[in-house]
């Protein structure tokens, strides 16, 4: 869709990796009809269709383009809640008196997807209205593209009578041993007496027949999304060397932990992207397992990510967004009182030169906030003086 | 910003209003910022003179009790006249 003379072609798009019998991700209608499947081997799907154009994924402009339609979508409800890439949930209660019918509600909220995303992009998109989650996702299933399928309440378990078991929402051995067993459809599973289901699959066939039956409705939950802290560095010449990446990654870090909005705010989670060489993009993305606001506790697990999967091809911008934030700090003792058995054990390590690991890192944090170090020591000038001013003084403490 | 290390002294003076009876024992002390405070008892006095071979030092030390319970010690500068409240 971003290149319109792509349209008239088969295209798939190749699994991310640099491995050399890549797979592919992601393929179009024209290429689906010539065979080619996701998960195929590159060798295969060539041999499939000749003709097939093999494309980088860009999974920097697919996330900027779901961040947009959630902008947009969020002008009609605050209740969204996206369910990975290119699905979204919208929570339609009560807005009947500002947008008129189900119809008239689903349509407004397909329609203002023509502002950002080409027509038939739009025109292919599907959506279901109905109660709950679960009900919405199997009638955008079965809508045609571009039509909303509407689903009233009193409707919903007729509807989901039709629908094969394989919509359910549970797990999938258990839809594998009700086809085996003959139940292909939910309408089927609906007369199934409850006990019996729970003697054969457990707490799980209880909840396969509340889904089927329409009982069990599950809300849309509001998503709170924090706004993501972004930098990011432009190569003059793009950059394959990992060394250099790592040191551009620390810089990053750097300059998005010194930005005001992030003060008071430790980071839980990032990703660190890149606009490659010739066109696509690549990102890793990590969730720490404790808040930090160190650097080097932030880039150490996405040096890690990057050598498992490395950009595929020379970086053109490197870039660093803080995604996810924690409490203003973890609180830890300065003085490191149960390494160090207590405080007075770390002060005679201090008078030593030894200064404890927690105390360093919490220097670093403040001189990285505050552009100096406002811990000092106190020294002993002239202590037999008898002018009180000149006995001790501070010292800017600076390890 | 410099890196050098920065060192600050401790215990520096600062001056206050004090208000003297007609021995010149203090009286009332203002300390900055502070609504001023009645002496109620000195409690100890000392004199220092010192560093005449440079910048001479004369300074007569004493620690008050002031009418909030507060003890302060406070030196009068015989060079120049001025009262200063000091820790150390």
């Amino acid at each position: 869709m971003r290149s319109p003379k792509l349209d008239s072609t088969s295209i798939a798009l190749l699994a991310s990796g640099e491995s050399s019998r890549r797979t592919i991700w992601q393929v179009s209608e024209r290429a689906h009809e010539a065979g080619v499947r996701p998960e195929q081997l590159v060798s295969q799907a060539v041999s499939m269709c000749p003709s097939l154009t093999l494309l980088e994924p860009d999974p920097a402009h697919y996330d900027a383009a779901v961040e947009s339609m959630l902008e947009l979508l969020a002008e009609i409800t605050p209740i969204l809640e996206p369910a990975g890439r290119g699905r979204v949930f919208l929570g339609m209660d009560g807005l009947g008196r500002l947008f008129g019918s189900p119809e008239r509600q689903a349509k407004r909220a397909l329609n203002s997807l023509f502002r950002i995303f080409p027509a038939p992009l739009v025109a292919a998109t599907r959506a279901g209205m109905a109660p709950g989650k679960f009900g919405a996702w199997v009638a955008a299933a079965s809508a045609r593209s571009g039509e909303p399928a509407i689903i009233a309440e009193s409707e919903l378990s007729r509807f989901l009578a039709r629908c094969p078991v394989g919509s359910l929402p549970v797990d999938p051995i258990i839809v594998q041993r009700l086809e085996r067993l003959g139940v292909q459809t939910l309408g089927e599973l609906q007369r199934f007496p409850e006990p019996s289901l729970i003697a054969q699959f457990g707490d799980e066939g209880r909840s396969a027949l509340a889904w089927a039956t329409g009982r069990r409705i599950d809300p849309v939950r509001p998503w709170h999304r924090p706004e993501p802290i972004r930098v990011s560095l432009d190569f003059p010449n793009p950059v394959g060397i990992t060394e250099t990446l790592h040191g551009a990654l620390d810089r990053l870090i750097e300059r998005a932990l010194s930005r005001p909005a992030r003060r008071g705010r430790s980071v839980t989670s990032m990703r660190l992207g890149a606009q490659l060489e010739g066109g696509g993009s690549w990102f890793v993305e990590t969730v720490l397992r404790e808040p930090t606001s160190q650097r080097e506790r932030i880039a150490s697990p996405l040096r890690m990510k990057m050598a498992i999967s490395p950009p595929p091809k020379a970086v053109d911008i490197l870039i660093v967004e803080l995604t996810q934030f924690g409490a203003p700090s973890a609180q830890t003792g300065l003085f490191d009182r149960k390494n160090e058995n207590g405080r007075a054990a770390a002060g005679r390590g201090l008078a030593q030169g030894k200064v404890p690991p927690s105390l360093r890192d919490a220097v670093k944090e403040l001189k990285l906030r505050l552009g100096h170090s406002p811990l000092y020591r106190v020294v002993e000038v002239d202590p037999w003086s008898r002018i009180p001013e000149r006995r001790h003084a501070l010292l800017s403490f600076d390890p | 910003m410099s890196d050098a290390p920065r060192l600050r002294p401790l215990g520096q003076p600062r001056a206050v209003t004090v208000r003297t009876d007609e021995n010149g024992e203090p009286k009332h002390v203002r300390l900055p910022g502070k609504p001023a405070r009645t002496v109620e008892a000195v409690l100890e006095r000392w004199r220092i003179d010192d560093e005449w071979w440079r910048q001479p030092i004369s300074r007569e030390y004493r620690v008050v009790v002031l009418d909030d319970g507060r003890n302060v010690t406070l030196y009068h500068d015989l060079l120049e006249g001025n009262w200063y409240a000091q820790r150390g």
